[in-house]
Parts: C-alpha cells; structure tokens; sequence
C-alpha cells in the first residue's frame, strides 16, 4: 500500500481536522498521520482555531455585519442565475470563455502598468509634513494639552500625476534607536530637505527636523514609526507644529486612464509644550514635504503618531500606557454603555469601614456606588411614561480635571404597563453613546478603568437589561474636549451610516455626544429607542445640577478608594463637599453615601 | 428542482409550533448572514420575514431534516434578489474590501478573549468574499461541506477549498498577530 503524504496544502487535511471527510478517507489518513507528528500538529491547530472561530462567531453582532462589509458581491459571476424561477439553456457558454479571456487580458495590461509605475502599490498613506510654524500665538496653555490625531482611511492608487509632487520616501530602514527611542535617518532627512518648499528650504536646513521611519517587519501592514524632533536650541517662545497626514482617495482604472480624487480627512498633532531634554525646535521653520508610504495601515500611523513624537502628544499618562484608559475617539467613536447590575461595592466599603480599615482598591466598583441606592426618589426627575424609557445628559466640569469636561448620563424607566408594582417596565435596554469628534477628543467611562467591560462594537454587542418599574441608572464619561483646532473630520463617517447610533447628518454638528438607548416593551415586545444630543453649554461646576454635584463627589470618592490615576490633586474634603452640595434632605440613599465618605475620612484621618 | 411553495393550503408546520421554534431559533443567525450579504440591517430583516413568509408556505415534508439548509438557500436567493433588483451589482476586488475593513477603528481596550474575538472577526472581515460566506456557514451556522455546498450552489470540492484556504491565511494571520 503507498504511504500516503500529507502536506499542510492539502484541503483534505483540514476536512479532516474539521470532521468532514469521508469515513473510509478518514481512515486512510488517520493512518497516515500516526506517522507525521507534523500533520497530527497541523491537525490539532486547524481544531484549536476552528474553535476560536466559533466562539469568536457566536457573539458577532448583527450590526457588525452591515458595519463592517460592503454590500456588494465580490463577484457578478458569484451570483446564482437569476432566470425568474425558469431555468435557462446557455446556448453559447463560449461566450463566457471569451469574456473571460478578454478580462485576463485587461488584467494583464493593469499588472504591467502597475509593475512599471514606481508608486503601484496597493495602499498608500500620503503624509505631507508640511507647516512647520513658528510659536502661536493663539495657544494657550489649556489648548497645549490636547492635540488630535484622526484615523486615516486607506488610499487607492494614486495616478502619475498627482505622485508627481511627492518624493516616494526611501525603504525604511531598521535602525538602532538612541536614548529617546528614535532613529536619526539622514535619508529621510535629505528628502524632508529636497522637498521643501523653495522658499523655505534654507530654513528647513539651517534647522531641520530629523524625520524617522521605522518599517517593524515584513508583515503584511508594516507598522511605521514617524518621529520629529529638533535640533537647534529651543526659544524663548513655546514651539507650535502641526502634522498634517492627507490620503489621496478615489479610484484608479489604468485601462481607462481616469481616476478621481478627493482629500479625505487629516490629522493634525499640535504641541505647545516644551520640547523635552536634548531636543529643540523648530521656531521660524516651515517645511513642506510629503511622503508616500506604500502598504502603510493608516490606523497604525496615527497610532505611531501619537506614541513617538518627541514630545508626546499632551495626554494623560495613561493614555499612552497601560492600555490607555481614555479611549481615543478616532479609535473608538462609539461606546457601549455597561449597565451595572449590583450595588454590592456599597456593601463591601461598608463592612470594611466599619471594621476600621479601608477597602480593597480592586474591590471598589465606582459605577456601582453611582448607581447605590433609588436615585429615582430623588427630587428634580420628572415622571417618565408607564412602559418608556426616558434618557437624558448634563455636562458641566470634571471637579477634579477643570479642564475636562464630565457627562453625566441618566436613563431612567417609568411605570410598568398597567401600574403593577414591581413589574418590568423595560426588557433588553441597551445604551450606546457615538461622541462628536469634532468636540471630544478622548473619553473614558469612569468606572471601568481596570477591567474592560465596554468595546467600540454597536449597541447590540452588550447583553441588554431588564428595567423594573422606576428604575433609574447613571453613567459618567470624563472627556477631554478638543479646544485647540477641530480636527478635520468625515462627517460623511460620523453618522448612522456606520454606526447606526444617531439619526442623520451631513453636516458639523454641534453636540458633544449623542446617547441612544434601546429597549423593548415588556407587553408587547415592540422595540424603541431614545436618542438624545448632548450638548456642552460650557456649564460651570456651580451652576449643574445636585444630581450632578452629587454623582460628581461620588465618583471622586470612589477614584480615591479605587487609587485612580485620573484623581490630580482632589482629595477625599473635596469629594465630600461635592456630594454635599449634592445632597438632598429628601434621598436617604444620598445621606446613607455621605456619612460613609465621612467616616471614611475619619478613619483615613 | 423546482420547490416553488403552494399557497394552496395550510401546511401542518403552521400549526404544529414548528414554525414559531424555527422562527425563535433561526430568525437571528438568518438575520446576521442577510446583513452580512447586503450590509444592511433594514434589508436584511425584510429579507428574512420574506424568508420565512416562504417557510410557513412550504409543504413541511418537502424540507423535512434540512429546514435549516433550506431557510439559508431561500434567504440567499432572496438576498441576491434584492441585490438585483435595487442594481447594487458590480464588482468589487479584494483590494476594495480591504479598504473598506481598514476604515474600522481599532478597539481600545478589551478583555483578552474579547481581543481575540475583535483580532479574528477583523481577519474573517479581511477574507475574500467567497471565503467569508462559507467560513460563516460554517463555523458560526455549524452547517457541514455539503450543506454549505448546496445553500451556495458550489461543489462540495470548491467549498473544501475555500474553507481550506480560508482557515490558513486564518492561522497564519492570526499567529502572527499574538505576540
């Protein structure tokens, strides 16, 4: 009997591996892979991913479907034929094999041409670094600490004629980095020089900037790391750049010979903070270059963008470390909104102040203490219709970061249908926010900062909850709003679109977020929705509401316990005197929280 | 094979709550494989209740033990139709998808599994069309190569195929992205 070979090529390998092939097949190469350890592991990996593709399936969201794909067919020849429910009799079925050879013929044509263009490539990021200022005078020192950077969308093609204007940058180079993990490229250098602007070219040698890349590998989707620094000695005045990366998109039909273009959206790091040690500025230079980089992931740039300047982008620490506790919105526009089921962290500060010590920070759930007893007896909530969901925002300053802005998010249920006490007033609730990017730059939702419990998925990635009659939830979002210059965004991508959470738009829209909520009615199953635009009037501390004091002085209590990185310099007086001042006579869940943070200072004290 | 309903009577599964179990059990996978045809939530949910508007038309013995296969076949065919009718057909390269699923913001942060399953639904998104269809049917709708083959009107060898090819640029993608 010939020994069957077997080779990870061969599709009857992972039939087999996934069950599907014939029993008297199955035994010839069972047979076989007694004798080929490497087939039996090739084996058991198709069986390990075939695993994690099912569970990676089961949870996939529907919205996801039509978010993430095209509608279209991959190809018109995929498509059974449509003959009305008649068959049909191709009478010259040589006709496709003509069709089809004249298709390969085009395609031949196409290849060449892209073989002989030196910019063929499939992807292409077009990164002009261009408008290297001098100081601004405009910024100030609050604009200094945000900067945006937008994703990219992946480019086409770009034609003969418009990469004429662009030096292609040199293969980039794997270079050792110094102390401040950037590569010095004298390549990318000269060409940031050769490509200056004639007017500012002396300038851009007498102080030029050192432009780095960084190709991470052969991958498919090279990471690139893109780094500027300065040379010169820094003034007296702040330096101000920008970096403005801009795709060429459209599309590009070589038979033909046309193509279209459109500039898509930019991003734009502005940084007025000192240079850090050993670097300087560039004051009084302006540059204008642009580079292509083919087979660049726009996304990745931004990301290399934003970790890798030399004087980072102004975020806070954990922004650009450990994961990243304020999300950018450029990376995550939507957000599902956890709705916290258990109040069992109030319990827990409970017992362990009352045995003299303070809790443990991991156990300290700060969603949970916001959502601690019946906030629906407070006073100041207007009534909500039997069997509806009410939704609403209020925006006013972080106490703790005054120059970011805290939202605060109230869905509250009304009576159940039919005023039976205790009854579901809603079924599957689930709340969504989509944040303007025009006016938030990064969020996090305050709460979940050490386990993850929320994704950039749509709505329906979260589990929905059951709302009894009256019940009211509460979520904080800390943003930090964009003030220096709005980034240039697609709005065309900022809408239901892509997101299915607001209702329309074609135009900027002025709102710092927009919440949804969907939920079913108990009785009848019918689905609604809420949607709501929160907008920022720019309210001061003093003049949001109690309910906004108050969650404001819990949250910040529990961002003590909890030893949150977000805290600055507010201390465990000052949660207290927000929640005071938040604190109404008639909520005894709301006094029941303020003796706990008064005891808890006594006890810290 | 002509399996054009009869609306002439009342077939027993109207009645007998196999419809009502079939609705419950198929309408969301139905309505996750629509949406992924037509890349659009609207759509995709007239298609299914068109979908099983033609079930319960269905004479029940006909279908008998692959009701499933067969809901899947009429949900395409109906898809495909639409598709059609609203002239949303041209083509459409594998370098366009990309660019289309390039434009999908990275998530955050995420638990490890969740980052596993984001990491793997970007790479399914990435796959040929073809291939994305049937590594679904697959291994989120658990139908076998012949069942996949007659719901997608391949042959079976094409479906091993293209599953074959689908699950190695899968492992080998995926790999490569763990650290």
């Amino acid at each position: 009997m010939n020994e069957l070979r077997l080779s990870p090529e061969d599709p009857r390998l992972t039939a087999y591996a996934l069950g599907e092939l014939p029993p008297e097949e199955a035994v010839v190469l069972e047979a076989a892979l007694a004798h080929d350890p490497a087939a039996r592991a090739f084996v058991e990996e198709t069986r390990e991913l075939a695993a994690q593709l099912r569970q990676a399936l089961a949870d996939e969201p529907i919205e996801a479907a039509a978010d993430a794909v095209s509608p279209l067919p991959s190809r018109l020849d995929q498509l059974p034929p449509y003959d009305g429910g008649r068959s049909r009799i191709l009478r010259f079925p040589q006709l496709y094999f003509i069709v089809g050879g004249l298709a390969a013929a085009c395609f031949a044509v196409m290849l060449a041409w892209h073989q002989a263009h030196p910019l063929a490539a499939k992807h292409y990021t077009v990164v002009n670094l261009a408008d290297f200022a001098g100081p601004d005078a405009s910024a100030t020192p609050e604009a200094a600490a945000v900067a945006t950077v937008e994703p990219l969308r992946a480019t086409d093609v770009p034609s003969a004629d418009l990469a004429a204007p662009f030096r292609r940058m040199a293969e980039p180079k794997l270079n050792v980095p110094n102390a401040d993990g950037l590569i010095p490229t004298s390549e990318a250098l000269a060409s940031l020089s050769a490509n200056a602007a004639p007017s500012n070219r002396a300038a851009a040698q007498n102080q030029p900037a050192i432009v780095e890349s960084r190709d991470h590998g052969a991958a498919e989707r090279p990471e690139l790391t893109l780094a500027v620094t300065y040379r010169s000695p820094p003034p007296a005045e702040k330096p101000n750049f920008s970096i403005a990366a801009k795709e060429l998109s459209g599309t590009h039909d070589a038979a033909e010979g046309t193509r279209d273009s459109a500039q898509l959206p930019t991003f734009r790091a502005t940084e007025t903070a000192a240079p850090t040690t050993g670097a300087s500025t560039l004051a009084g230079t302006r540059l204008s270059a642009a580079h292509v980089f083919p087979g660049v992931d726009p996304a990745g740039l931004a990301h290399a963008l934003k970790g890798n300047l030399a004087s980072p982008i102004a975020m806070p620490p954990s922004a650009t470390a450990d994961g990243g506790q304020f999300v950018r919105v450029a990376h995550a526009r939507v957000i599902n909104v956890p709705i916290p089921e258990s109040s069992g962290s109030f319990e827990a500060i409970v017992r362990a102040v009352d045995d003299g010590k303070l809790p443990e920070p991991s156990g300290v759930r700060i969603e949970a203490l916001l959502n601690y007893g019946t906030p629906a007896t407070s006073p100041g909530h207007p009534r909500v219709a039997d069997g509806t969901v009410a939704a609403a925002g209020e925006v006013g300053p972080a106490p703790w970061a005054p120059a970011h802005r805290l939202v605060r998010l109230a869905i509250r249920a009304g009576g159940a249908p039919g005023g039976v006490a205790a009854a579901l007033a809603a079924r599957d609730v689930k709340v969504a926010v989509e944040f303007n990017p025009r006016r938030v730059l990064a969020y996090r939702l305050i709460g979940y900062e050490r386990d993850e419990r929320t994704s950039d998925r749509p709505v329906a990635a979260l589990p929905g909850a059951d709302f009894r009659a009256n019940r009211s939830v509460v979520a904080l979002f800390e943003v930090i709003p964009v003030t220096v210059a709005a980034p240039d965004v697609d709005d065309a991508s900022y809408g239901p679109v892509r997101h299915l959470v607001t209702e329309e738009t074609s135009r900027p829209r002025p709102e710092l977020l927009t919440l949804r909520v969907d939920y079913r009615q108990p009785l009848t199953g019918a689905h609604a929705k809420v949607v709501d635009a929160i907008v920022d009037d720019g309210a001061t501390f003093a003049s949001t509401s109690g309910d906004f004091k108050y969650d404001a002085g819990v949250a910040a209590y529990g961002m003590i316990l909890h030893h949150s990185a977000h805290l600055g310099h507010a201390t465990l007086a000052d949660a207290i005197t927000w929640t005071e001042a938040g604190v109404a006579a008639s909520a005894p869940d709301r006094a029941e929280m303020l003796d706990l943070m008064r005891r808890t200072q006594r006890l810290s004290h | 094979m002509s399996s054009s309903p009869s609306n002439s009577r009342v077939p027993e599964h109207a009645d007998s709550g196999l419809f009502e179990r079939t609705v419950a059990e198929q309408r969301a996978p139905l309505l996750r494989y629509a949406t992924r045809l037509l890349g659009d939530r609207e759509r995709a949910e007239d298609v299914v209740q068109d979908t099983f508007v033609r079930f319960i038309a269905q004479n029940p013995t006909a279908i008998d033990g692959h009701a499933v296969e067969w809901l899947f076949t009429v949900c395409r065919n109906r898809a495909f139709d639409v598709m059609r009718k609203e002239g949303r057909m041209k083509r459409f390269d594998e370098g366009d998808l990309e660019r289309v699923t390039d434009a999908q913001p990275r998530p955050g942060r995420a638990l490890e599994a969740a980052e596993t399953q984001a990491a793997l639904l970007r790479l399914i998104d990435r796959l040929p069309r073809s291939q994305q269809e049937v590594v679904r049917l697959k291994f989120q709708n658990g139908f076998s190569y012949q069942e996949i083959a007659h719901i997608t009107r391949k042959s079976i060898g094409n479906v091993g195929f293209l599953i074959h090819t689908a699950v190695a640029r899968l492992r080998t993608e995926f790999a490569a992205q763990r650290p």
